[in-house]
């Protein structure tokens, strides 16, 4: 029995996911609650378990592809393995209501006759054991290249990265390597043909070495053509990546009006909204035409980049959770690759997760005046604590004791004293928060993720430890959903990790403040004691807190610091 | 000054030009030498619908047995056809006249010309003439069927337009010179009701204008129907009898003689610039058209023109238009040219045609590399319904930026459905927002938004 596989919701408010690799393909047998795929949505990476067990029949949603919530991402076979708690193949209620498509058509159309309409292109079956070679996208708003040599002819072993062929858009040329090892069967494309990207343009025969390549399409044995002509939205393969996102805003601030194709143009072209902005308009309401923005581009071209924006956005309220807009327009991929031809740099487009950590960085530096204090912080006390219960502790719960709890413990508990810093700022409005969500930063491979320690104040000392641990481990195996990564009011960022002993965060917006931690190292202090001073080894870090200077003034910053300081120094055993 | 503003010439471009300016606060007069409305509401445009619409009906009643239904030989009352298309004509022109008085606009009967740049003298209809004085004048005269030397227009069995609408009785035979909208609408209507029609057009295919595969679809319709159609062909010579007429037709350099009782020239339109005092005031006539700006004024400022008499596109929404934009630009408002490739042309035989923007010829030309998709009228449940099962959508799209380029429709109510591809172009949507718009089950609508799949590579329902 086949079933579907919806494209899951991955945390409220959000309603697409760009699928980031495929584990299985068609053909591969799955167990339930086997990892199918991988999705990263702006906010995290996750690794999706198969719903059901079975063999999957077909792949609809290709890798990079950006895809809607509840869309149909892959169809699975699941009687193949008896699976018992496969969802039926039912009309979804959508198509049931909707009234019944016109009668089959008696013949096919004279311009189209395709086959099967509902399955994609990319997943039709290909020869046994030929891999499709696809048009690459070459950069961000290039939707077709040029072919101008290949460099194999049908025949020709292909080594896996060797070059294969080369390609011009209007921005470069590239050359292109192969995505796998084989033999080269077919060639789908001439010289000096234009080809959309994503268009199959070459058929390899499958050799050794075949790894899951990003342009790879393993021929899937005989899959069923799609069930039922998916009354789903339906994609558009070649113009996608206009489609996909939406950033330009339909209106703009100042109620200016942009057309979808003014849209599409300016998104294509890398214009940012705020130059978007101050293209004149020469339409109804001095609304921007394709005439104006193409005109624009053209004297566009040869006019040096804008400057910057005047600092005066800083003070500009903000909005919690916005995603910033990047401080000029940014220029497109084409452009930058096209600016550093010919020199020895390699033009990397950054990823979802990249843009986003990006823009937030950016924002935050706009949004808050940042200060900074800085606290020596004698960390022997915990340390003793971690050497002392180490043991029973990792017998207990069955992972280590570190310093990190006691350390999330200690800001958490200094501000409940200090809920001043427990806040964020909407407008001229401070919304001081009655829960205290601690958030921290962790690097993964893919950039740095910051899982969010709920109601840490209602936690004991080993419900936080337990809670950190649990969610530093799924953000280092992509298995955080949404709602983990929301919601903070207060961040940690341990830098020490690394052996640096101060740092000076960003704040993590809309907190106001950002606790840093620096490398905790022994050394020499001065002791003070009744008896008089003297020279002693104790453990020593440097704990940096970086705040909100709109709304968080230096006394209570360095007072709610110090108190964290006095929390760890003073750390007693009860506690834990 | 008698007027703010006087409009020579009360068709669909003088008269709404008129209005507008009324509105806009203006002392207007208007002059026309015939009926009000022009040649569209009397000669043109409503009284040809009247007519396609009997030879729809007839059409539907000799298939009646289709639907079920018996109607044993009907019969025609031509002369009947004729008057109802009159009466709808004269309803619309009374119309016109009643919009004039409610908006104050004063009626003068007669033929004008320029005496100066702000001074028109009108020899009224009754004999008399009289001077009027206006601060802006809009000359909206139109155009006529155009004449060919040897070939021109009697009356008697050489017709043009105007005459073939009237005629006594039902052609046994016609020979229709020229495929336009007017050709191709009369060879239907001629046909429709039983007249042995032959069409000849000079150009390569029939609504020259029209996609190259819209007009093959219109010449395989019309050939079912049995209209002999001769495409690439000219008319060598033309020789009137007493009772027909003997036409020599070449093409590749071969003859052929075709002979009619009656033939329709219907070989375009030229300005009605004659008489009206231009040259005398040096107005810049261009081609037989009087030269504007965007503004629709002539090299004297305050002298606008507007419709068919600056040129194609001869159509009456184009002159309507351009007569709100010249009468907002009189009084001083910011006025957006018009964009010209935005404008849908319809022509009203069946299968009826109707298209905007780009033909895939000229997009091509223009250097756009497009998505063409094209979706076929049977298909479409409504159209089965309906028994109207001929014809396609063809839209075309811009790969690069998703524009909708152009939409070409051949089929049932293709004139209604044209709008919203002239919508999306005028609102410069993409195919996206023809994708996301949910069109009604079951309507022909559907057709267009199944093309634009189709364009995608992804129809639905095919």
């Amino acid at each position: 029995m086949k079933t579907e596989v919806l494209m899951p919701m991955l945390g409220e408010g959000i309603t697409e996911g760009t699928i980031v690799r495929w584990w299985k393909k068609p053909g591969d047998l799955v167990k339930k609650d086997e990892t199918l795929l991988e999705i990263s949505t702006d906010k995290v990476d996750s690794e999706i378990p198969s719903p059901f067990e079975g063999t999957v029949v077909e792949i609809k949603a290709q890798e990079n592809e950006t895809v809607a919530v509840n869309t149909v991402i892959a169809v699975i076979d699941a009687a193949a393995a008896g699976g018992a708690e496969a969802r039926e193949e039912a009309p979804r209620p959508a198509a049931a209501t909707k009234p019944a498509p016109a009668s089959p058509p008696p013949a096919p159309a004279p311009a189209q006759p395709k086959p099967a309409p509902a399955s994609p292109p990319a997943a039709a079956p290909s020869p046994a054991g030929a891999m499709e070679v696809e048009m690459p996208m070459l950069g961000e708003g290039i939707t077709e290249g040029t072919i101008v040599r290949w460099w194999k002819k049908p025949g020709d072993f292909v080594k896996k990265d060797e070059t294969l062929l080369e390609i011009s858009t209007d921005k470069v040329d590239s050359e292109i390597p192969s995505p796998f090892e084989g033999t080269v069967l077919e060639i789908l494309a001439a010289e000096s043909q234009t080809v959309t990207v994503g268009s199959v343009i070459a058929k390899i025969s499958a050799g050794k070495g075949v790894s899951a390549s990003k342009t790879e399409k393993p021929s899937a044995p005989a899959p069923a053509p799609a069930p039922a002509p998916a009354p789903a939205p339906v994609s558009t393969p070649a113009l996608q990546p206009a489609a996909a996102t939406n950033e330009t805003p339909r209106r703009e601030s100042g109620g200016r009006f942009f057309s979808p194709l003014v849209r599409n143009i300016a998104r294509a072209e890398g214009i940012g909204k705020d130059e978007l902005a101050e293209i004149p308009g020469t339409g109804l309401e001095g609304r921007v035409t394709k005439q104006d923005i193409l005109s624009y581009l053209e004297t566009r071209g040869a006019a040096p980049s804008r400057p910057a924006p005047a600092p005066a956005a800083a003070s500009r309220p903000s909005p919690p959770q916005q995603p910033a807009a990047p401080a000029r327009p940014a220029p497109s991929a084409g452009e930058v690759t096209e600016k550093w031809q010919g020199e020895r740099v390699e033009v990397l487009p950054m990823d979802a997760i990249r843009k986003k950590i990006a823009d937030h960085m950016v924002l935050s530096k706009q949004t808050s005046p940042h200060v900074y204090g800085v606290a020596e912080c004698d960390f022997t006390a915990v340390l003793n604590l971690v050497s002392k219960h180490k043991n029973a502790f990792q017998g207990r719960e069955g992972f280590k004791l570190t310093v990190n709890p006691f350390i999330l413990y200690a800001v958490t508990r200094a501000a409940k004293d200090f809920p001043g810093v427990n806040a964020s700022v909407e407008g001229y409005n401070v919304i001081r928060k009655r829960f205290i969500n601690i958030g921290m930063a962790v690097a993964t491979e893919r950039g740095l993720i910051v899982p969010v320690l709920k109601n840490a104040d209602e936690l004991n000392f080993t419900g936080i430890a337990r809670t950190a641990y649990d969610l530093a481990i799924r953000a280092r195996d992509k298995k955080l959903n949404i709602e983990d990564v929301q919601g903070s009011t207060l961040t940690v960022t341990n830098y020490g990790v690394f052996g640096n002993i101060i740092g000076f965060p960003i704040i993590n917006q809309p907190n106001v403040a950002i606790m840093g931690v620096g490398a905790i190292k022994k050394r020499p202090v001065v002791i003070e004691t009744g008896q008089g001073d003297m020279i002693g080894i104790r453990a020593i870090g440097f704990l940096t807190l970086s705040y909100d200077h709109r709304i968080v003034d230096g006394e209570l910053g360095d007072k709610y610091l110090q108190r964290v300081r006095h929390y760890l120094e003073t750390f007693e055993e009860a506690w834990m | 000054m008698d007027f703010d503003v006087l409009v020579i010439g009360s068709g669909p471009g003088g008269y709404v030009a008129a209005i507008r300016a009324a509105q806009l606060g203006k002392k207007v007069g208007i002059v026309e030498r015939a009926e009000l409305g022009g040649i569209c509401l009397n000669w043109g445009c409503i009284p040809t619908k009247a007519l396609l619409r009997s030879a729809e009906v007839y059409e539907l009643i000799k298939h009646s047995h289709d639907f079920g239904f018996t109607v044993e030989n009907p019969s025609i009352d031509f002369p009947k056809v004729i008057q109802r298309s009159r009466d709808v004509a004269g309803r619309q022109a009374k119309g016109v006249a009643f919009l004039m008085k409610k908006n104050k606009i004063e009626v003068i009967a007669g033929t004008a010309r320029l005496s100066g740049k702000n001074s028109v003298e009108v020899k009224l209809n009754d004999g008399a003439a009289r001077s009027v004085t206006a601060t802006n004048i809009i000359i909206a005269t139109g155009a006529r069927a155009r004449q060919l030397p040897g070939m021109e227009i009697d009356g008697k069995r050489v017709l043009g337009y105007r005459e073939a609408m009237v005629m006594k009785e039902l052609p046994p035979s016609i020979a229709i010179v020229g495929a336009g909208a007017i050709g191709v609408e009369f060879a239907y209507f001629f046909r429709s009701l039983g007249a042995e029609v032959t069409l000849i057009e000079m150009l390569p295919q029939l609504l020259p204008i029209e996609d190259e595969e819209i007009s093959i679809e219109l010449g395989k319709s019309f050939k079912k129907k049995g209209i002999k159609i001769h495409t690439s062909t000219r008319v060598e010579k033309m020789e009137k009898g007493k009772k027909e007429v003997k036409l020599t037709l070449g093409k590749d350099g071969k003859s052929e003689t075709v002979a009619a009782e009656y033939v329709l020239m219907a070989i375009g339109v030229q300005g009605n610039v004659e008489g009206l005092g231009l040259e005398e005031l040096g107005i810049q006539v261009e081609k037989g058209w009087i030269k504007v700006n965007k503004f629709y004024q002539t090299n004297l400022p305050n002298v606008y023109a507007i419709g068919d008499i600056i040129g194609p596109p001869w159509l009456a929404h184009v002159a309507s238009h351009e007569g709100m934009l010249a009468a907002e630009h009189i009084a001083g408002r910011d006025v957006v040219p018009l964009n010209y490739n935005t404008i849908p042309g319809c022509t009203y035989c069946i299968p009826q045609v109707a298209s905007v923007g780009y033909t895939e010829k000229k997009a091509l030309e223009a250097g756009y590399k497009i998505k063409v998709g094209k979706f076929p009228v049977r298909v479409n449940g409504k159209a089965q319904g309906m028994g109207e099962t001929e014809g396609f959508v063809k839209i075309i799209y811009d790969e690069k930026y998703g524009e909708l380029l152009g939409c070409h429709i051949i089929g049932p109510e293709a004139t209604e459905l044209i709008t919203e591809a002239t919508l999306a172009k005028s609102v410069e949507a993409t195919y996206l927002e023809i994708l996301h718009t949910v069109h009604p089950h079951p309507t022909l609508s559907e057709i267009v938004a199944e093309a634009t799949h189709a364009a995608m590579g992804e129809p639905i329902n095919i």
